[in-house]
């Protein structure tokens, strides 16, 4: 019987996008309240929230545009929406909530872009794209939590608005490892490339290498 | 006294933008309808149409990414909007509409791309920015008609995405010509620089010979 990935072969989906010339990379939503398991976390999102530091440090080492979101609701209610009354407890992450602030480990430097968005993609009603677009980015790396809500809806729309994405597997964490799985086997196939982070970051370094030579 | 543009100076506007390292080609509009001054042309339309022929051949020759727009409401006025309330002789500007073909001295050829918009901006509702964005292009010369209305929305649209506006003084066109000088101001002062046509060629072809060396 043929297995799932049979199917995508036999339909000639799953191309490799490659690398463009200006990588940036995206970091989705980690924050405080999807750090702890007895808010929005849990599964292996902390686990990749840690990996996530080295990937960090290596593309600021590289000069890379650094991009990070925030879900930030007013604390009034004046922007609740359809998403906020399908997961309620969203409408806590305010402003000021430590909830709503990007981890420690992994907090942005002064230069570096901070999205507040309230729903789940980077890109819908942000500027992100035109400030990549501005930057030269013609690739996006993607790191962050949820795989199966966040960063699928942001991996979507960096294709939708003419970006590649490339998926960093073991930076992008889920509550629920099954679509966590299911997420990224999918993403693979149909919008981006995947790779590990120890993968992206050899690459990024020896396309630097080539580029300075 | 100050005269109006003192202020302008004063504040500090009116910065050139400069061209970036990829240039694409956006015509506005030349369309049959907008060509005839009984139509919705008159004034420097048709003039502003005439100049753009060297300047389409320009960028065909030196290999450039080419769009052209189109305005298209559907037969059945299904997807009329306010514009179409606004402007209701806009609602013969159907796919198959003479007067909404583009004019023949501008023909597009095959693999330039083609927008068919309903609404002034080229970029609103359209995939032409993450058309763009997959191609590299940085820069935009904005040409086509008119001044007041598609070019001034397309222009701004175009430094709103991320990209440099040039908007071609010569090769953008109004009914009334009041408004295509006040129009032409208001983009230098905000969002674009402004060249001539020859002046852009001369650029363009300089930039060229440079990056050959």
């Amino acid at each position: 019987m043929p297995s799932e990935i049979d199917i995508y072969e036999r339909q000639n989906f799953g191309r490799r996008l490659g690398f463009g010339k200006q990588a940036a990379l995206l970091i989705v939503d980690f924050v405080n309240g999807f750090d702890d398991p007895a808010q929005f976390g849990g599964g292996n999102i902390s686990e990749a929230c840690d990996n996530t530091v080295v990937l960090l440090d290596a593309c600021r080492r590289l000069g890379l545009p650094i991009a990070h979101t925030r879900i930030v609701f007013n604390a009034d209610g004046s922007d609740r929406n359809v998403f906020s009354r399908k997961i309620p407890p969203l409408r806590d992450l305010s402003e000021d909530s430590p909830a709503s602030q990007i981890v420690e480990r992994l907090k942005p430097r002064p230069g570096e872009i901070v999205v507040r968005k309230r729903l789940p993609s980077a890109f819908f009603d942000t500027d992100l794209a035109p400030n990549f677009t501005m930057r030269g980015v013609d690739t996006v790396i993607i790191a962050g939590c949820v795989t199966s809500g966040c960063i699928h809806a942001s991996v979507l729309d960096v294709m939708c608005h003419g970006f590649r994405p490339v998926l960093i597997s073991d930076c992008v964490g889920d509550r629920d490892l099954a679509a966590h799985e299911v997420n990224l086997r999918v993403l693979g196939q149909i919008y981006a490339d995947i790779m590990t982070r120890d993968e992206v970051i050899a690459e990024l370094t020896s396309r630097q290498a080539q580029a300075a030579e | 006294m100050s005269s109006d543009t003192d202020i302008y100076k004063h504040q500090n506007f009116g910065n050139p933008l400069g061209m970036g390292d990829k240039v694409a080609l956006l015509i506005v509009d030349f369309v049959k309808g907008f060509d005839d001054p009984d139509q919705f042309g008159g004034g420097n339309v048709t003039e502003a149409c005439d100049n753009t022929v060297p300047l389409l051949k320009a960028c065909r020759d030196m290999g450039m990414t080419i769009a052209h727009t189109r305005v298209v409401l559907a037969d059945g006025g299904g997807d009329d909007n306010i514009m179409a309330i606004k402007v209701p002789a806009l609602k013969t500007l159907t796919e198959t509409a003479e007067c909404s073909q583009i004019v023949e001295r501008l023909a597009p050829r095959p693999g330039e791309i083609i927008i068919r918009k309903r609404l002034p901006s080229a970029f609103f509702g359209t995939d032409l920015a993450p058309n763009f964005t997959m191609r590299g292009i940085d820069t935009v010369l904005v040409t086509g008609c008119t001044t007041s209305g598609c070019v001034r929305a397309s222009a701004l649209d175009a430094m709103c995405y991320g990209f440099k506006p040039i908007v071609i003084s010569d090769c953008v066109g109004d009914r009334a010509l009041g408004p295509h000088e006040a129009n032409l101001f208001d983009l230098k002062q905000k969002y674009t620089d402004i060249m001539t046509r020859d002046e852009a060629i001369a650029e363009m072809t300089s930039r060229q010979a440079q990056a050959a060396e």
